[in-house]
């Protein structure tokens, strides 16, 4: 075996940087895709977040025909909650209360 | 979305609902005559409620033979019937928190003022003074045993119509609704619109409830008058009330105390230690309203 058939084989010392170089690029690209699909979820986590409580706060009954939406004439907290008070019907109501 | 809003086609009074949004019903919904008014059941178990609220009414009218008239008639009932029993300790009960403004001994005054027979069949009122109101702590309730006092008689309608919607509304599931003639009780997983008629006729306020179980009650002098009288009797004049409100609207959790509020509101609109229990009440007076109950006794038009 010459000496250039010597340099030419690679050694196991002479193998290790390159593979924790390879290594290392392996982690650093799992790194990046983690923190991107992270960020990922968390934008899609406070949009759906933010949607829920859009959701939960709107009125889930059914508006009257457009352009009926009233400024409330009062409107009183309850239990973490609102009761408000229409001048004129602006949601299908359920029932009517009226004197009998 | 809620079960009683109109897209899934329940409960959803025809006024003020443009036609081109009206849809079938999917729940079972009743429409009958009783308790002096029109009743309108809707939810499952709808029928079950009916049945209910028939029975009960038959228990309690005054106006035909029932175990109320027998007990008006003796003074005394044993054993009267559970449900009688129930009523009255509810009627007396409210008599206890109002200190006697609400009492179910008004009977004879509303005799006397001409509400004599089932409406629509007032008379005049009689001449003379009205008599006088008993004293609601005399009535003796021991068991299923009833004793009045001497003279007095017994009317449930300032109570009883709450008691009965709610008693009934336990035979419903899920989101549903009760409108007896003004006392409206409701549950929805949404949302609830519930409208309250003014009483000149004019468009309708609209509550906007958050989830859950509702009662909203609407009390008047307007409603059930007759030339020289009305319904709602000032026990401590044993008189039609005279009112700075024709109308008053409350709003709680519960029915039963709505109702209450809303003749307090009538009866005592200054009264604070009693109204403030009231998430919402709303008032009208002649020609003027609606004013909005802000706590304290303070009522401010908007």
């Amino acid at each position: 075996m010459s000496e250039r058939d010597v340099r030419r084989r690679p050694t196991t010392a002479d193998k290790r940087p390159t593979a924790r170089k390879g290594f290392q690029k392996e982690r650093a690209t799992l790194w990046l895709l983690s923190i991107a699909l992270g960020l990922g979820l968390g934008t899609a986590g406070r949009f759906l977040t933010r949607a829920d409580q859009a959701r939960a706060s709107a009125p889930s009954v059914a508006p009257m025909a457009s352009g009926s939406q009233a400024q409330a004439s009062a409107s009183v907290p309850y239990q973490n909650q609102r009761v408000t008070v229409l001048p004129q019907p602006s949601y299908r109501p359920l029932a009517t209360s009226r004197m009998s | 979305m809620s079960a009683l809003t109109s897209s899934r086609g329940v409960a959803t009074p025809t006024t003020n609902v443009p036609a081109t949004q009206s849809r079938p019903s999917a729940t079972p919904e009743l429409r009958f005559r009783a308790l002096g008014t029109e009743v309108r059941v809707g939810g499952a178990g709808a029928e079950a409620a009916a049945v209910e609220l028939h029975r009960l009414e038959a228990i309690l009218t005054r106006f035909r033979a029932s175990a109320l008239t027998r007990l008006n008639e003796r003074g005394e009932l044993d054993p009267a019937p559970p449900e009688l029993v129930a009523a009255l300790r509810h009627a007396l009960a409210v008599a206890g928190q109002t200190d006697g403004l609400i009492t179910p001994l008004v009977l004879p005054a509303l005799r006397w003022a001409g509400y004599r027979h089932s409406w629509p069949a007032p008379a005049l009122p009689q001449p003379g003074d009205p008599p006088r109101t008993a004293d609601w702590r005399k009535v003796r309730l021991e068991g299923r045993r009833i004793r009045l006092p001497l003279g007095a008689a017994v009317d449930l309608g300032g109570t009883a119509k709450s008691w009965i919607a709610d008693r009934c509304f336990e035979h419903l599931s899920g989101d549903a609704v009760i409108d007896a003639g003004g006392d409206v009780i409701a549950r929805s997983a949404g949302s609830a619109a519930i409208n309250v008629a003014r009483p000149d006729g004019a468009e309708s306020l609209q509550l906007l409830l958050p989830p859950g179980r509702w009662g909203v009650a609407t009390s008047g002098v307007l409603a059930r008058a007759w030339p020289g009288g009305h319904h709602l009797i000032d026990p401590r004049s044993g008189r039609p009330a005279v009112t700075r409100f024709v109308q008053a609207t409350a709003a709680h959790p519960d029915l039963r105390r709505a109702e209450v509020l809303a003749k307090l509101a009538l009866l005592a609109p200054g009264d604070g230690a009693l109204l403030d229990e009231a998430v919402v009440l709303v008032a009208f007076e002649h020609g003027s309203g609606p004013w909005h109950y802000r706590g304290g006794g303070r009522w401010v038009r908007t």
